[in-house]
């Protein structure tokens, strides 16, 4: 089993193309590679990032690299980021920075900033005339984290407005881990302001980790220096 | 590219080593509904859907590129990739898609090959001095034989045949001398399949569609989601955010519906 040293690699993009709707966003890291015998870059999927550093993932030559940006497989930062570290998460802004923290501080930011698109998806869905920007908030908010019921509620409420069954039926099963579909349906309705007028909030099924938003200042700067600096 | 001397290699194998070629339900089963997978990022998957086929490098690419990519020394450049097994490198945001063994009897200009082709000198090498195009017609078969050599090749390489499935190193010597080199991977004994040029999506031909929730979040991929769902083939899943393990779950999640498939077909 061949472990490649972190110092060997940097982090030079991800492997997979957003569009706005899609941010934010944990992403697969791409690195560049070092090695004695040239240049290449690894892709996901990696075996395990451990202590000494990545088992595993795709190595590419430089014009295969190329080619898949081209393609549009993989994104490349503008500048060139720092050394990978175990237990880091690399993620996208909404804003489409990159960020790179320790992987648990990743997902909690991540929550925070998905409760709030959704707090404002339902402002604005309530507000009327605006489903497409609810539309864009919700799925934000999804795409930061896929487990908050909210989000796909507020996406299936707008579907339902414009008709669009088979997507709210889409939005239902995403969402069944949580929500029966029955009280998803009442939700959707409320959210309309055509549900039941006496109807309870939902509660999710799952018991989910709420966790509160943690400074994480030093792993923003921590990320300025690897990330943003040029080499 | 006959079956004849895959075969022939396995037989040699087997009675070298005592293997057992003993036939049984599940591995016919493998042989005959083991779909094809093709792993790619979500957003990949979707535009691939919107325009209706997979398409190959040497069509997508501008020719002055061409001679660049691995593929071009192995002349597979205007070959579409899968592999015969389970999804094994969804690279990027994973998303995948399953097609039918019965795009087989459609597509006979399609071969099969034992390893992945890309691999080949990068990951592992074959033994012989010929040429890495030569090395590959060696040992490719016309994929509607491609059944007939996993049959052995599971049976023959395999203590458990279902080991195949789970992308492990075969327990015995390569039946054509792969030698594995730094790095190496399921790549070195992972069926691949090329279908020359472009891949129609007939709806027909797909078993099954991968999604992670937290990727339904285009109007493209949600448009895919959606009609997938409508299909009954839409697999959905929740992401960790870890990549290493989201990964991990994609790949289980498509061996968990291969082993479903395969237990109703052995049935």
């Amino acid at each position: 089993m061949t472990i490649i040293p972190y110092k060997e690699l940097t982090i030079v993009g991800y492997n997979d193309l957003l569009e706005e709707t899609m941010v934010p966003t944990v992403v697969p890291p791409v690195y560049r590679w070092d090695s004695d015998k040239g240049i290449f870059f690894l892709t996901p999927p990696f075996d395990a990032h451990v202590e000494a550093g990545v088992i595993g993932g795709n190595r590419l030559t430089e014009a295969d690299f190329n080619a898949a940006v081209q393609r549009g497989d993989i994104t490349v930062f503008p500048e060139t980021g720092g050394h990978p570290r175990e237990g880091y998460t690399l993620w996208i802004d909404q804003d489409f920075q990159p960020q790179y923290e320790v992987g648990t501080r990743a997902t909690e930011n991540l929550k925070e900033l998905a409760k709030d698109l959704v707090k404002q998806a339902k402002e604005v869905l309530r507000a009327g005339n605006r489903d497409r920007e609810a539309l864009e908030l919700a799925r934000r908010a999804q795409s930061a984290a896929d487990d908050l019921v909210d989000a796909y509620l507020v996406t299936a409420a707008i579907h339902k407005r414009a008709g669009e069954n088979a997507k709210v039926g889409l939005m239902q099963d995403l969402a069944s881990e949580f929500l029966d579909k029955e009280p998803f349906n009442n939700a959707v309705d409320e959210l309309l302001g055509i549900g039941p007028a006496c109807f309870d909030a939902p509660v999710e099924k799952r018991t989910m980790k709420d966790v509160a938003l943690k400074p994480s200042l030093d792993f923003f700067q921590l990320f300025s220096t690897l990330a943003i600096a040029s080499k | 590219m006959p079956d004849g001397y895959l075969l022939s290699k396995l037989a040699e194998m087997a009675a070298a080593e005592n293997r057992s070629t003993a036939v049984t339900a599940e591995t016919e089963a493998m042989a005959s509904f083991l779909p094809h997978s093709h792993g790619t990022p979500a957003g990949t998957l979707a535009k691939i859907f919107a325009s209706g086929k997979f398409i190959s490098k040497q069509r997508l690419e501008d020719r002055t590129e061409w001679e660049q990519y691995i593929e071009f020394e192995r002349e597979t450049l205007d070959d579409v990739f899968f592999y015969l097994a389970p999804i094994r490198f969804p690279t990027g945001a994973p998303a995948g898609i399953l097609l039918k063994r019965e795009i087989d009897a459609e597509r006979t200009d399609a071969c099969t090959c034992p390893f992945d082709t890309g691999a080949l000198e990068q990951y592992f090498t074959l033994p012989g001095t010929e040429s890495l195009t030569s090395k590959i017609a060696t040992y490719e078969v016309p994929v509607e034989k491609a059944g007939g050599v996993l049959r052995m090749w599971s049976t023959v390489c395999y203590d458990d045949a279902r080991s195949y499935l789970d992308g492990k190193e075969i327990d015995c010597s390569s039946p054509i001398g792969v030698t594995l080199m730094d790095g190496c991977d399921c790549r070195a004994w992972t069926f691949e399949t090329r279908f020359p040029g472009e891949v129609d999506l007939n709806p027909a031909f797909i078993e099954a569609i991968f999604l992670g929730k937290r990727r339904i979040t285009s109007d493209e991929i949600s448009d895919l989601a959606s009609w997938a769902r409508e299909q009954n083939i839409l697999y959905s899943y929740r992401a960790t955010g870890n990549d290493e393990q989201d990964f991990k779950t994609l790949k289980l999640l498509s061996r968990d519906y291969i082993d479903r498939l395969l237990e109703k077909a052995a049935a």
